[in-house]
């Protein structure tokens, strides 16, 4: 301690106590303490009513929805159901068998070939002369090139029919090509509506090479 | 003093509620973690039992379809209508959901109404159920019910039905394309490229579990999906127009020929499929209409002996050896006898003064042997191995037949030549087919492509792996070979056969069919056959046809016509061109004043 410190505390002995004693302070006066408004509670309670009746809402929306996308979706997979139905019908319908049944049916005729034009423009060189095989895709055992999924189809199953029909009308005394069953056992087949395989032994006139003439 | 004697109290009961606390939180952690994590499964497994639901959810198996797109195979839903026989009861208004009584008999009528079965086999079949089990609780009372169908049931409200999807294979086109497309069995793919083609498509089942409310919503928030993924689209190079067109082709000459069967096969010069016919066909949609035999496709499966049109591979690798010319001149008689061999032609004729082109184009047996006197049968083979024969084609078709090469420099003599025009030697149409596109593709032979490529679900292309091609003949070999075939079109003696305007190069066949017990050829049964390439300035397309055993005309000039309008076909289908050139000057014979 040096002198001057010394000094000092025997100087001035009084003056520093009363601020030692103060290690208790008073506090600044508290505000008084009311009871809680009833405002507040009512808020409150308000508030949390509101969240249970929000969350409430919420969920009955929320299964709501869910019925509705329960009935959406039976509705979408209905409807997927009959665009497939739809569907399976135009691709039985266009199938190449029921195209060809349908022109025969029409009076249709292959079209001609095309025609080309020579560099030298003189003339135009024809296309491919005519098929030799000129005979519809139906005859009376069937089409050639089966298709099981045509016998639904109304109208070719009528002119399957009529084909069957129109080739054989028996009578008394009728002469079959060799070969051929009896007319009874070929009406039979016609009844099964069962269209026959195209290499069926039996054929109409045996020995000629083009039956067009046969069919006539 | 007061305070010192309360402070340890204090402390103790703080240490009591501590640890009070701390223990129910311990049994609530042990609880958590029994039912976490020890009893998880259990307790899961039996949740899900309560109120959890498991679907299958079903891919759909990919579609087949041709070039252009055309559906030739696809899948749709189907419905089984199955009932639970011992419920089966009268439905009363009040209890049920009905307005007025209905008794199972009519329910029945109504059911068969709709399914177009007869409504007394239906209760049949629920009799017979109920006395073979009086419990039981699961019949199929029938089978296919499409979406109409479906609808129509299910509005009937019957509770004691219950309808299964079932999802099954249709094949829009019939028998068009049924010979390679295949057909599929109650779940297994049986044949054709539904099988060989079945990793692509197939559908990988996925799975859908929920919780369900009471009366069977899904609660939200609980479904968790796997999904199904669908099959592949299978894309054929096979164009289903023509395709159609040449089996009506291939049927009616069959029929009008009364052959046992008939095959054709369209092919592009790059060696990809256009048209493969067969007769008898088989529609995929009911394949126990037609004979086993009929079921699968003989281009692939049936080897034969194929004759005289194999000649034309002998000539033009004695062409490619510069062993000939097609000028070289020779005599040639019609029979042929030497080291214990003997040879014949067809038919007898005087001693001929042909060229080399000239015994290719009058197909004579005798005449390619004199001028396969210096060939190396070693070299032949190697030329038929590049060819493509003796293994299969990079189709792989369910059930193709490899037809194993011999080596032709270690059989016996006769064999030796007979080799050279298509005796002793089998192959099966669709390798023949092949060659020929090698002969229409300046000589470089191109493996054989059915399978344009596979899509999968996510829409990725995956094309099948091929082998390079071939060079098998030099380009000059190939374009003189055709331009001498070109001769046999027009200078064979058939008003059949060409086309006017159209530069065609074809050989004949009459092979012979040996027994099938190899005792030797049958007389009775002969294969009749063409094969060619056209236009030959231009090569596009091979064309091969073939019949079984034909009644009414059994030399080649039967199969001819056939020819003719395929070609006819193919020209008209695909606006082909007039040939610009005119036809080789090749002489066939020549004369000693010459």
């Amino acid at each position: 301690m040096s002198n001057a410190a010394v000094a000092h505390i025997h100087a001035a002995p009084q003056q520093p106590e009363p601020e030692r004693e103060r290690h208790l302070r008073a506090l600044p006066a508290p505000s008084v303490r009311r009871a809680p408004r009833l405002v507040h509670g009512v808020l409150a309670l308000a508030g949390l009513a509101g969240i249970v009746v929000a969350q409430l809402g919420l969920s009955v929306v929320i299964s709501e929805g869910a019925y509705t996308l329960n009935a959406l979706h039976g509705e979408s997979s209905s409807l997927a159901r009959s665009e497939q139905a739809l569907g399976e019908d135009v691709a039985v319908l266009s199938s190449p068998q029921h195209v060809a049944v349908a022109a025969d049916e029409l009076g249709m005729l292959a079209g001609q070939p095309s025609q080309f034009l020579t560099l030298s423009g003189e003339a135009t060189a024809g296309g491919p002369d005519a098929m030799h095989m000129q005979v519809p895709a139906l005859d009376r055992f069937g089409m050639y090139v089966p298709n099981a999924l045509l016998q639904t189809q109304p109208q070719v199953a009528a002119s399957v029919e009529h084909v069957a029909e129109e080739a054989i009308e028996p009578y008394p005394g009728m002469l079959l090509p060799a070969g051929e069953g009896a007319p009874a056992a070929a009406s039979d087949e016609q009844a099964a509506g069962q269209p026959e395989a195209p290499a069926a032994p039996e054929q109409p006139e045996p020995g000629t090479l083009l039956p067009a003439t046969a069919s006539e | 003093m007061a305070a010192r004697r309360k402070r340890p109290r204090m402390g103790v009961r703080t240490i009591i509620v501590a640890v009070l606390t701390f223990a129910l939180l311990a049994t609530f952690v042990v609880r958590l973690a029994d039912i976490q994590v020890v009893r998880a499964e259990a307790l899961n497994a039996e949740a899900d039992g309560r109120r959890g639901v498991a679907e299958t959810l079903h891919g759909t198996r990919g579609p087949i379809v041709d070039s252009a797109g055309t559906v030739l195979a696809e899948s749709v839903d189907r419905w089984d209508l199955t009932v639970s026989p011992q419920y089966t009861r009268d439905l009363e208004p009040g209890i049920d959901a009905v307005d007025e009584p209905l008794t199972v008999g009519d329910a029945l009528v109504q059911i068969a109404g709709i399914t177009g079965d007869d409504p007394h086999d239906l209760q049949a079949k629920i009799y017979a159920e109920l006395e073979r089990n009086p419990d039981s609780d699961y019949m199929m009372l029938s089978n296919g019910l499409d979406a109409r169908q479906y609808e129509a049931v299910r509005d009937l409200g019957i509770p004691w039905v219950y309808l299964r999807l079932n999802p099954q294979r249709v094949y829009p086109a019939g028998s068009v394309g049924g010979n390679l497309v295949g057909f599929m069995g109650t779940d297994d793919p049986l044949a054709g490229i539904e099988r060989s083609q079945d990793s692509c498509l197939a559908a990988q089942p996925g799975e859908r579990t929920f919780d369900r409310s009471a009366d069977g919503t899904p609660i939200p928030g609980s479904v968790v999906t796997d999904p199904a993924v669908d099959g592949g689209s299978v894309e054929l190079t096979i164009d289903a127009d023509v395709q159609y067109q040449v089996q009506q082709l291939t049927a009616q000459y069959t029929s009008q020929l009364r052959a046992r069967s008939g095959t054709s096969i369209i092919m592009r010069t790059d060696g990809t499929v256009v048209a493969i016919a067969e007769s008898p066909t088989v529609d995929p949609n009911d394949p126990t209409a037609s004979a086993g035999r009929d079921r699968g496709s003989r281009a692939f499966t049936s080897a034969y002996e194929p004759g005289s049109i194999f000649k034309t591979f002998s000539w033009a690798a004695m062409l490619d050896l510069g062993l000939i010319e097609p000028t070289q001149e020779e005599s040639v008689p019609w029979t042929y006898n030497g080291n214990g061999t003997r040879v014949r032609d067809a038919h007898s004729h005087a001693v001929e003064q042909w060229t080399a082109a000239g015994i290719l184009v009058n197909s004579s047996n005798v005449g390619m042997v004199e001028l396969a006197q210096q060939l190396d049968r070693g070299e032949y083979t190697d030329y038929l191995d590049r060819f493509g024969f003796g293994e299969q084609t990079a189709v792989g078709f369910a059930g193709e037949q490899a037809v194993p090469l011999r080596d032709l420099s270690a059989v016996d003599p006769q064999t030796q030549l007979n080799a050279l025009f298509g005796q002793g030697i089998a192959a099966t149409p669709i390798q023949l087919a092949s060659a020929y596109q090698a002969m229409g593709n300046g000589g470089v032979h191109e493996p054989v492509q059915l399978i344009a490529g596979c899509t999968d679900a996510e829409g990725e292309v995956t094309s099948p792996e091929l082998p390079e091609g071939e060079r098998v003949v030099s380009e000059e070999t190939a374009q003189s070979t055709l331009e001498v075939l070109e001769h046999v079109v027009t200078d064979y003696g058939y008003e059949t056969f060409p086309i006017e305007g159209y530069r065609i190069a074809a050989k004949t066949g009459t092979a012979q069919m040996a027994y099938a017990d190899g005792s030797g050829y049958d007389p009775n049964r002969m294969m009749t056959s063409v094969a060619g390439v056209f236009p030959v300035d231009d090569p596009q397309f091979v064309v091969l046809t073939m019949f079984d055993s034909p009644q009414t005309n059994r030399t080649s000039g039967g199969a001819i016509p056939a020819f003719h309008d395929m070609v006819n076909l193919l020209i008209r289908h695909y606006d082909i061109p007039p040939s610009t050139t005119p036809a080789s000057d090749v002489p066939l014979e020549w004369t000693a004043d010459q």
